[in-house]
């Protein structure tokens, strides 16, 4: 389907449900038109916006000064056209059926291919990847949401009974269309993450993975490595990048751990799990909001984490200052809130050889 | 929480769908148009994050308090960023100035001229909305065809008028006219 038809298919699903809401109507929506509207705008940005169009179409109308100079004339002749198409099947206000709108999610996934080129099919899966400074938000051919951080890359291979997600580096948050038939499998080093319907993160974090639930619930277990039943067929791939565990290989045999909201698993290199800890998720995920929470972490090491969410490089000089430890909340694309943070507790110099690089240093 | 089906709770509902709307529309955030499709991705996303049974409540509150804060973030970025680079501040300036509001002039004959592109029976029904400030019911009556057409009369203006309607920017610059 083209752009233009999504978007007037999104707008007329949006001014249908607009007009249901009307705020000037005795009729509330009932519970169920509640959840298919949630469901409809949690399906795609594209109804979100269309959504937020319309009410600026209504708000504008709603300034309009000109009224009594907007002619009518001829809306009785009209009458008769537009109640003779009004017999016509159509279903009153009832939103659009899922099936429509799969196309539209892989159209969607197409587009962001021709226009991000990073986007590409090789042998049977679709590969995602992203940058420095470069996030990207994809919908897979079902629907499921993936929002991929900087420096990330993602392999989705879809099947009719399994949906094999690879998390080869980087970190992604994945929120997942519910499909009971097709359980929803990210992979990532020793670690495979089933979910049904939800929303997750998972990331690497030097030779460990964190998985940290949002919504719903996963099943985290470890997988045997070394044994990837899909081909690995990029030769692009850095070196720890080599061999992530296949969905494939998940075996119902192992023990698996059990995550609901809120909880979060930390998977060390050698496969064995630390304890299931309780999380503020909102915070555990906070990268995936585009904030970076240090409760601790070596200035050296943040420096390091912000360099991968902007093209603005921040280079730390001197030892010292590079071990000072930094714990707070920061905007990932605002290195300026960093560099504050770092004048107001330690007497430093900042300088901007060019436009690409800042550079702090201990003041003499 | 009240129940947002039963009609006791009109005044209820209205209001929590209302003040985030208003918020959205009018609030400290300059909004625009052209950027509503980067906000709504951000908002997008953070709906995801919320559980299904908290949104299923109130949806349209959601949508447009989330909404809300987006356009508002976005405004205290810009502003940082033109803090630390002084030179923007004259081309942002001159800018500001060409920029139109739904009050001004330009922006009213623009809705004017996207209005007259509507049927006349399209423009019959929401000038009785907004300018008599009737119902959907009470227009029906007044034009004698049913309210199922009323209502698709409306959706079929507003898709066009999305399309139609040629502004810059949404009423969010109306700064604290709420």
């Amino acid at each position: 389907m083209e752009a233009n038809e999504r978007r007037r298919l999104a707008t007329e699903e949006a001014s249908r449900w607009w007009i249901k809401m009307d705020t000037r109507s005795a009729d509330t929506l009932s519970a169920e038109d509640q959840r298919q509207f949630t469901e409809w705008l949690r399906e795609s940005p594209l109804h979100v916006s269309a959504m937020l169009h319309v009410a600026h179409v209504h708000d504008a109308l709603g300034r309009f000064k000109g009224w009594s100079e907007v002619a009518t004339d001829g809306a009785d002749e009209n009458d008769n056209v537009v109640t003779l198409r009004d017999q016509s099947p159509r279903e009153e206000s009832a939103p659009r059926r899922r099936s429509a709108w799969l196309p539209a999610a892989l159209a969607a996934g197409l587009c962001t291919f021709v226009v991000g080129g990073a986007w590409m099919w090789l042998g049977r899966g679709e590969v995602i990847v992203t940058d420095r400074a470069e996030r990207r938000e994809v919908m897979l051919s079902d629907g499921s949401v993936v929002r991929l951080e900087p420096e990330s890359m993602v392999r989705a291979s879809m099947s009719d009974d399994v949906r094999n997600i690879t998390l080869v580096r980087g970190r992604a948050l994945f929120h997942v269309s519910k499909d009971p038939n097709r359980p929803f499998i990210v992979a990532a080093n020793n670690t495979a993450v089933r979910a049904i319907g939800t929303a997750f993160g998972v990331e690497h974090k030097k030779d460990e993975i964190i998985v940290t639930v949002a919504e719903g619930e996963v099943a985290v277990r470890p997988v045997a490595p070394k044994i990837p039943i899909l081909p690995m067929t990029q030769q692009d791939e850095s070196p720890s990048a080599a061999q992530p565990a296949s969905a494939g290989v998940v075996s119902k045999s192992v023990s698996e751990v059990r995550l609901t909201a809120g909880k979060q698993v930390i998977v060390q290199s050698s496969g064995s799990a630390e304890p299931v800890r309780e999380v503020d998720a909102e915070r555990a995920l906070a990268w995936s909001e585009g904030r970076l929470v240090f409760d601790g972490v070596p200035l050296r090491d943040v420096a390091e984490e912000f360099n991968r969410y902007n093209h603005v490089q921040l280079r730390i000089e001197g030892e010292d200052l590079g071990q000072r430890l930094v714990r707070g909340v920061f905007q990932a694309s605002d290195p300026e809130t960093l560099i504050a943070f770092i004048g107001a507790g330690a007497h430093v110099s900042v300088t901007y050889p060019d436009r690409q690089n800042i550079v702090v240093a201990a003041a003499p | 929480m009240s129940d947002p089906g039963s009609k006791g709770h009109v005044a209820d509902w209205f209001r929590r769908l209302r003040t985030p709307l208003r918020r959205f529309l009018v609030g400290r955030g300059a909004v625009r148009v052209a950027d509503l499709d980067d906000i709504a991705q951000e908002v997008f996303l953070r709906l995801l994050r919320y559980r299904t049974s908290e949104v299923v409540s109130q949806p349209q509150a959601y949508l447009f308090k989330i909404a809300s804060n987006v356009a508002a973030e976005w405004a205290i970025r810009a502003r940082h960023r033109f803090e630390h680079e002084p030179h923007w501040l004259d081309s942002l300036v001159a800018e500001d100035q060409v920029e139109e509001t739904l009050d001004s002039a330009a922006a009213q004959n623009e809705i004017r001229r996207a209005v007259d592109t509507l049927t006349p029976r399209e423009r019959q029904i929401i000038k009785l909305y907004f300018e008599e400030g009737l119902t959907h019911a009470q227009i029906a009556e007044r034009i004698g065809v049913t309210l199922r057409v009323v209502r698709r009369d409306f959706e079929k203006s507003y898709s066009k008028l999305r399309g139609e309607l040629k502004l810059q920017q949404t009423g969010a610059l109306k700064y604290g006219s709420e």
